[in-house]
């Protein structure tokens, strides 16, 4: 078949230029793709390729090209596997763009009207039943009945039909899922009237407090200034610096932009605590205990990757709420610190961690047989005592983590199987 | 099923050795027949059993098979207790791992920590006999290494070509219930064993109800 010679064809070429620079593996991709979209079109001329079409025979064309990298057998190390990454990464992302686009289009088709773009906002027709919200643009009441109206589905900001097209903010979910998007761990003191030439932060409305409630000023707590009533509605929230630094999960008045804001990143894990505010765990128990679970169930991890009863019970989704949990043990949310601080969250986490420590420690065999017995005892009660890395009053080699007693390891002070695999060492480079 | 002097049917069987000298390879083919070109590393230590009849004897065999790479050997070991036998593994065209065998063997009785370490049954398999042109251990210099220790029983066998592994294993099972017929209490309180003893009384003396 004609896609098959193609397919070989760029293979060579590939080969080549192993140390392809990223550009030319753009081309190959794009080249991949309008090859398979001729291919198409010369099967059936009489027919017009709709770009919807175009986009399901592109997406196969890329899956079929990447499973075929997948099923060779790169040696690693050698420089073509480095650039077979780079193109497979590329196939992927490929991938994903048509699948955005075909999603998209889909809806567009589904309902024309249904969606409107506008500054990163998504809004979406909404139905006349329920209570009659406020518009963010014209800070009317929206009649539900008689007009229509449209909500962002990324940040919730609701406005009527009319209004769409004349929002000034950007959707907050732009901001907040950029990638390198993180709190500012500042807690902001107000600037100030004057520095803000009394106007709104915003909008830049006149702010005064003399002419009336629609020009008073209203502090954000989040970024320190002033804002008219328009632009902050009186929103509560907890501020994530005020969280990071002393654990306070009360609620502050926050102008709309910043309401979105952390209402859109507060399940984000983007709160790398332990640099941040290391003290704060010796001094907030609660802080204490999560840190400890945590670290804990990261080592539980490994027990459960290497067991295949583990495996079939999926049992580390009693952590799906906290996906970042099974990642490492650095980061936290804003929901997280808030749940912590009001004494939240470390019940939820005590169950998790009894049923793992009760898979690990009774149910599952080859878990048990994963554990420790430690080798300094000198008692044999102490001998026959089964520990793993998460029971309460052990210690770990930092270098091989074997585990003991935390008494006997401290007695010791040193770590027998790293001395005897030390000595095996000398004694093969002897030889 | 005869009946034996006291039956315990499960025969627990380690096997050891370098990482690559077919430890999975030869547990998968004895216990599902099947062998696959592929090398993917061992994570952790995991078991499979097989219910093999022994001169009348109908055991259950289970087989742990451990991760031979250092890096994944952070897990404990404690599965070593209890074994009724140990097979190390070495690959015939692999010098080091031979070398390695003393280690692993020293390793083992010192975490197994049975109760008379020299009579301990071990078992010494030669793997990837298949590939002769290979070769880079003898098998006069492997079983020199066996007498030395105590006259330890030594195979050649072939996960790939399935030689010799199914003899070698009845020979495992040989070697593994003969030591358990010898003190069948070296086994430290099996977690499967219920025991219904009349004299050891619970915890709650007479006791039947808390309330």
């Amino acid at each position: 078949m004609a896609a098959n010679d193609d397919e070989t064809n760029e293979h060579s070429r590939k080969d080549s230029t192993s140390y392809s620079m990223f550009s030319d593996d753009q081309i190959l991709v794009d080249a991949l793709i309008s090859q398979a979209l001729e291919d198409k079109i010369d099967d059936s001329p009489n027919r017009g390729v709709d770009r919807l079409e175009q986009i399901n025979i592109a997406i196969a064309a890329c899956k079929e090209k990447l499973r075929e990298f997948s099923l060779q057998a790169t040696p690693v190390g050698t420089p073509t596997d480095d650039s077979g990454h780079s193109i497979k990464k590329l196939l992927v992302d490929k991938i994903v763009d048509l699948g955005l686009e075909k999603q998209n289009l889909q809806d567009a088709q589904e309902d024309c009207v249904e969606m409107k773009k506008c500054n990163g906002h998504t809004f979406v027709l909404q139905s006349a039943r329920g209570r009659n919200p406020c518009c963010e643009v014209c800070m009317g009441t929206i009649w539900r009945l008689v007009q229509y109206w449209r909500r962002c589905r990324a940040c919730g900001m609701r406005v009527h039909e009319k209004c769409a097209e004349d929002v000034r903010r950007v959707c907050a979910a732009v901001i907040g899922l950029q990638s390198d998007f993180h709190f500012s761990n500042k807690i902001c003191a107000e600037v100030g009237l004057l520095h803000q030439n009394y106007k709104c932060a915003e909008c830049e409305h006149p702010l005064s407090y003399d002419s009336g409630p629609s020009d008073e000023p209203r502090l954000c707590e989040l970024t320190g200034l002033y804002y008219c009533p328009s632009c902050h509605w009186n929103d509560e929230w907890p501020i994530p610096a005020r969280l990071i630094h002393n654990m306070d999960p009360t609620p502050y008045p926050v102008c709309r932009a910043s309401k979105q804001l952390l209402s859109v990143t507060q399940h984000k894990p983007l709160i790398a605590m332990l640099d941040t505010n290391p003290r704060m765990f010796a001094l907030h128990s609660g802080l204490k205990k999560v840190q400890r679970f945590r670290k804990d169930f990261l080592i539980m991890k490994c027990y459960f990757i290497s067991c295949k009863n583990a495996r079939s019970l999926r049992i580390l989704q009693y952590l799906r709420q906290h996906q970042h949990f099974v990642e490492d043990a650095k980061l936290y949310t804003l929901d997280e610190l808030k749940e912590i601080a009001l004494g939240g969250l470390c019940r939820e986490l005590e169950d998790i961690h009894t049923v793992f420590r009760r898979h690990i420690e009774d149910e599952c065999e080859t878990c048990r047989g994963n554990g420790f017995y430690c080798e300094l005892c000198a008692t044999d009660a102490g001998r026959n005592q089964i520990l793993f890395p998460f029971t309460d009053g052990i210690s770990m080699c930092k270098k091989c983590y074997f585990v003991f007693h935390k008494a006997c390891y401290e007695k010791a002070q040193s770590c027998p199987r790293c001395e005897r695999r030390e000595k095996r060492e000398r004694h093969r480079s002897k030889d | 099923m005869s009946s034996g002097p006291r039956k315990k049917a499960l025969l627990k069987v380690i096997i050891l050795g370098d990482s690559g000298v077919g430890k999975t390879s030869l547990m998968n083919q004895y216990v599902n027949k099947r062998f696959s070109n592929q090398y993917k590393a061992t994570i952790g230590a995991d078991f499979l059993t097989k219910d093999v009849m022994i001169d009348d004897r109908l055991v259950t065999m289970q087989i742990w098979d451990t991760a031979g790479q250092e890096r994944f050997q952070s897990l404990g070991v404690a599965f070593y207790r209890g074994a009724d036998c140990c097979v190390l593994a070495y690959d015939v065209t692999n010098s080091t791992s031979f070398k390695n065998l003393d280690s692993w063997r020293d390793e083992f009785l010192i975490q197994a920590n049975p109760r008379d370490p020299d009579h301990f049954p071990f078992v010494l398999l030669g793997n990837k006999m298949d590939l002769e042109q290979n070769r880079a251990v003898s098998s006069k210099r492997a079983q020199t290494w066996c007498q030395s220790k105590n006259n330890i029983p030594y195979f050649e066998v072939s996960a790939k070509e399935a030689l010799n592994v199914e003899s070698a294993f009845q020979a495992i099972a040989r070697d593994a219930l003969a030591r358990e017929s010898q003190d069948s209490q070296d086994f430290p309180d099996f977690p499967d064993q219920i025991r219904l003893d009349p004299n050891q009384n619970n915890r709650q003396q007479g006791g039947g109800c808390n309330c």
